[in-house]
């Protein structure tokens, strides 16, 4: 805005507007600045620093000479690609089958129920069911499949699933959104020039909506890896991943410089991959 | 608006609906069932992790209003939670009216440092965090309120 006329009423008016639309977003940005960005940028400087103060890579090197690391690093990967591609396998078919529905708004709630509800009281509830005396081990036992409970609880596999379970509706719902977008005359136009079900949902739907898959897969992935209730309460003390071992770090051992180095590793591989994946997201999504 | 188009993706003919149906049913039932386990759970007086429970009692809601402290943890997050939500209301939606009218410098980037938090994985932020209030002094303390 160059300059202020004197008798412009409106030229006033706007730029009054604009100084208090601005003013109003001064707490917001100072409020993210010192509670968000400063405190991070504290985090990555102290994974830098060694406890006397210097400046050092002494922390990564540590991490990454430690066999115990590398595993944790290994199992955090495996373990949030495993549930993503769960997450997705569940996700994306009922996103398919909602959006073919009349009763779509209570189909959808009822996507949103879980998450609604904490995650903590969800996983109780995937404590009961998983347990020895929970309903899958009864009906195991009952139908005499198994004469032992099937050991599922404080497993890797609960882990894998209790964090798909946890980021199914987040898949779901991005995968609906593409589903939604795509024009349903496109699928009949297939149909009419002799295409079969799966092959016109193979040419025209999976790459219309791939956009919205990778999109989901990136929001399961970054939570997967940065899971930590998940495993803190389905898994056993082996079944820890990388928020785990970041937070027991200074917790527990008052190892900063460790327990920040593993936190900057984390942040970083998630960035790679939620803008690696933003990027294939927005061309395939100029290319449909 | 036809759905026609939509429908043949999911499946061909009944039996394929059918099958929607079922799958559908399944992954619902993935995603309620924890639910479903935790309110029967509440009314069990036993420790054990059993569905059905063994013998049915309101023994746990009596122990809640009689416990002092779960009481006062159940003060402190309707506190924590009424002013947080607050806060972060009228700051955020004060900040998003600033960024849509482009009043402040910069939008986009902006924008994209706001869906931070979002991004950025709890533990990270809040060890970020913790590091802040152990310099301040605050660590394990209620804090300035």
């Amino acid at each position: 805005m160059a300059g202020i006329i004197r008798d412009g009423g409106a030229e006033d008016t706007a730029w009054a507007a604009r100084a208090f639309y601005a003013a109003g977003s001064v707490p917001a940005i100072l409020y993210l600045g010192v509670f968000f960005l400063y405190p991070l940028a504290g985090l990555l400087a102290r994974s830098l620093r060694s406890p006397s103060g210097e400046w050092t890579v002494a922390n990564f090197l540590t991490l990454w000479e430690s066999p115990l690391y590398r595993q944790v690093l290994a199992r955090t990967m495996v373990d949030a690609c495993l549930s993503t591609v769960l997450a997705l396998a569940l996700g994306y078919p009922l996103a398919l089958f909602i959006a073919g529905r009349r009763t779509r708004g209570p189909l959808l709630m009822l996507i949103l129920t879980p998450m609604l509800i904490n995650l903590t009281v969800r996983l109780f509830g995937w404590m009961i069911i998983l347990s020895d005396q929970g309903p899958i081990n009864r009906l195991l036992l009952s139908l005499g499949l198994r004469d032992q409970p099937l050991p599922l609880l404080f497993t890797r596999t609960a882990v894998v699933l209790g964090i798909a379970a946890y980021t199914l509706p987040f898949v779901a719902l991005t995968c609906y959104g593409a589903i939604r977008r795509v024009d349903p005359t496109l699928l009949d136009a297939a149909a009419s020039l002799g295409a079969g079900t799966f092959y016109a949902f193979r040419t025209v739907m999976l790459p219309l909506t791939l956009p919205g898959i990778i999109g989901g897969a990136s929001v399961a992935f970054a939570l997967g890896a940065s899971a930590f209730i998940v495993p803190l309460m389905l898994g056993g003390p082996k079944d820890a991943l990388m928020a785990n071992y970041a937070y027991s770090a200074i917790t527990t051992l008052g190892d900063w410089g460790a327990g920040a180095s593993i936190g900057t590793v984390l942040l970083v591989l998630v960035l790679i991959v939620t803008t690696t994946a933003g990027r294939l997201e927005r061309r395939w999504g100029v290319r449909s | 608006m036809t759905n026609r188009g939509l429908n043949r993706a999911a499946g061909t003919g009944v039996a394929g609906r059918m099958l929607g149906a079922v799958a559908a049913t399944l992954i619902y039932l993935l995603l309620l069932m924890p639910l479903l386990m935790i309110l029967p759970a509440s009314f069990s007086p036993d420790l054990d992790f059993r569905f059905p429970p063994a013998t049915w009692s309101l023994d746990t809601y009596r122990a809640l209003w009689s416990d002092g402290r779960l009481l006062g943890s159940l003060g402190l997050s309707l506190q924590i939670a009424i002013l947080s939500s607050l806060l972060a209301t009228f700051i955020g939606g004060a900040a998003a009216l600033g960024i849509a009218r482009r009043a402040v410098p910069m939008p986009s980037l902006w924008e994209g440092l706001f869906l931070g938090p979002i991004t950025v994985p709890f533990v990270v932020t809040g060890l970020g965090l913790l590091l802040l209030f152990a310099g301040w002094g605050q660590w394990g303390r209620g804090g300035p309120l």
